[in-house]
């Protein structure tokens, strides 16, 4: 065993088989430097494990349901009867929007009577009568 | 031998008794908070918190960021626990909140940043003048100086190897608990503690080089 295998032992310490574990410590007795190593290690790991200091806070949950009341006024409309209101101004629009497209179309579209007066130039204005005896004559 | 046997079977039995009983309170606890008991979610949170705090603060790094997270799940906590069925048990299920709320955290701060073209807003802030006088640029600093050499080494490591680890180390939490709390298999957490210890002898050995020199 080599001092570049030492951190990788000390990382896995409590997964290495018993022979591993017997030649770091045999290891760690011979080498200076792996030993300063192996108690900076420990002593680094035992802080991180013990993590931050917390500090009590006995207003924390009032800040909680504060903060759950003021969530709580942002939503000023329940989500079903929005669903509600964006499809019915849907219907309405859509309703709407037909009628006024089939009235445009309807005014310009020529009825079957005009296109007859157009193509034989008729002029149906003035007298509002088809003149039937017209085909006939 | 008959009154070691019998003292063994007591033995188990009362522990089997003391978790039944834990299960039971855990479930009166999460009742009473469906009902809208506000005593039981302060109970709730004076358990739990500290928890909370540290293994959210073990994957943001940043205590100012894990204030408002943890605020977040709490809040989560209070609007869905009806939505708690059970399966697996309220610790292992606050940790996912708190996991989950921290890597998306983690997830969005990175999207931000590469949108934007900005730089992270610690090394912004750094650079002003005014933030540098700043009692929260002493508290930034501090912060960083007292973070042990295992914190600054799981830095460099991508935010999931770092939430497994810390969850495996510190939290003391088992494989399969870990996979059920990240919605992950085992042996992804395997493989996944195998990459962050690779990379943490990696960064420990040159920092300890640096450092003991």
């Amino acid at each position: 065993m080599n001092c570049q295998d030492c951190m990788a032992m000390l990382l896995n310490k409590d997964l290495i088989h018993m022979e591993s574990s017997i030649e770091l410590m045999e290891h760690l007795k011979s080498c200076n430097a792996c030993t300063h190593l192996q108690i900076e290690f420990e002593k680094d790991m035992k802080k991180w494990i013990e993590g931050p200091a917390i500090s009590d806070d006995p207003l924390y949950y009032d800040k909680i349901i504060i903060a759950s009341n003021l969530k709580a006024k942002h939503v000023f409309l329940p989500k079903k009867i929005a669903a509600m209101l964006v499809a019915a101004s849907l219907f309405v629009g859509i309703t709407i929007g037909t009628l006024f497209l089939s009235q445009a179309a309807s005014v310009n579209e020529p009825t079957f009577l005009s296109s007859l007066s157009y193509d034989y130039e008729l002029n149906l204005a003035d007298d509002d009568v088809f003149p039937v005896d017209f085909f006939f004559e | 031998m008959e009154s070691v046997c019998i003292s063994l079977s007591r033995f188990f039995f009362l522990l089997k008794d003391s978790q039944s009983d834990e299960n039971m309170h855990e479930n009166q606890l999460i009742e009473a908070i469906c009902e809208g008991d506000e005593r039981a979610f302060s109970q709730l949170i004076d358990q739990y918190r500290p928890m909370v705090i540290r293994i959210t603060y073990r994957i943001v790094q940043d205590m100012d960021d894990t204030e408002d997270l943890v605020q977040e799940v709490f809040l989560k906590i209070w609007q869905t626990i009806g939505t708690f069925k059970g399966e697996s048990s309220l610790k292992t299920w606050i940790y996912r909140l708190a996991v989950n709320k921290a890597l998306n955290f983690l997830k969005w701060k990175k999207i931000r940043t590469f949108i934007l073209r900005q730089e992270p807003l610690n090394d912004k802030t750094k650079n002003d003048k005014n933030y540098m006088r700043s009692p929260e640029a002493l508290k930034h600093f501090q912060q960083k100086e007292d973070a042990s050499a295992i914190e600054k080494a799981l830095s460099h490591l991508p935010s999931n190897q770092r939430a497994v680890f810390s969850l495996s180390k510190a939290e003391g939490l088992s494989n399969p608990e870990i996979a059920t709390i990240l919605n992950i298999n085992v042996g992804a957490v395997e493989s996944l503690i195998f990459r962050a210890k690779k990379s943490l002898q990696i960064h420990l050995s040159t920092y300890y080089k640096t450092t003991l020199s």
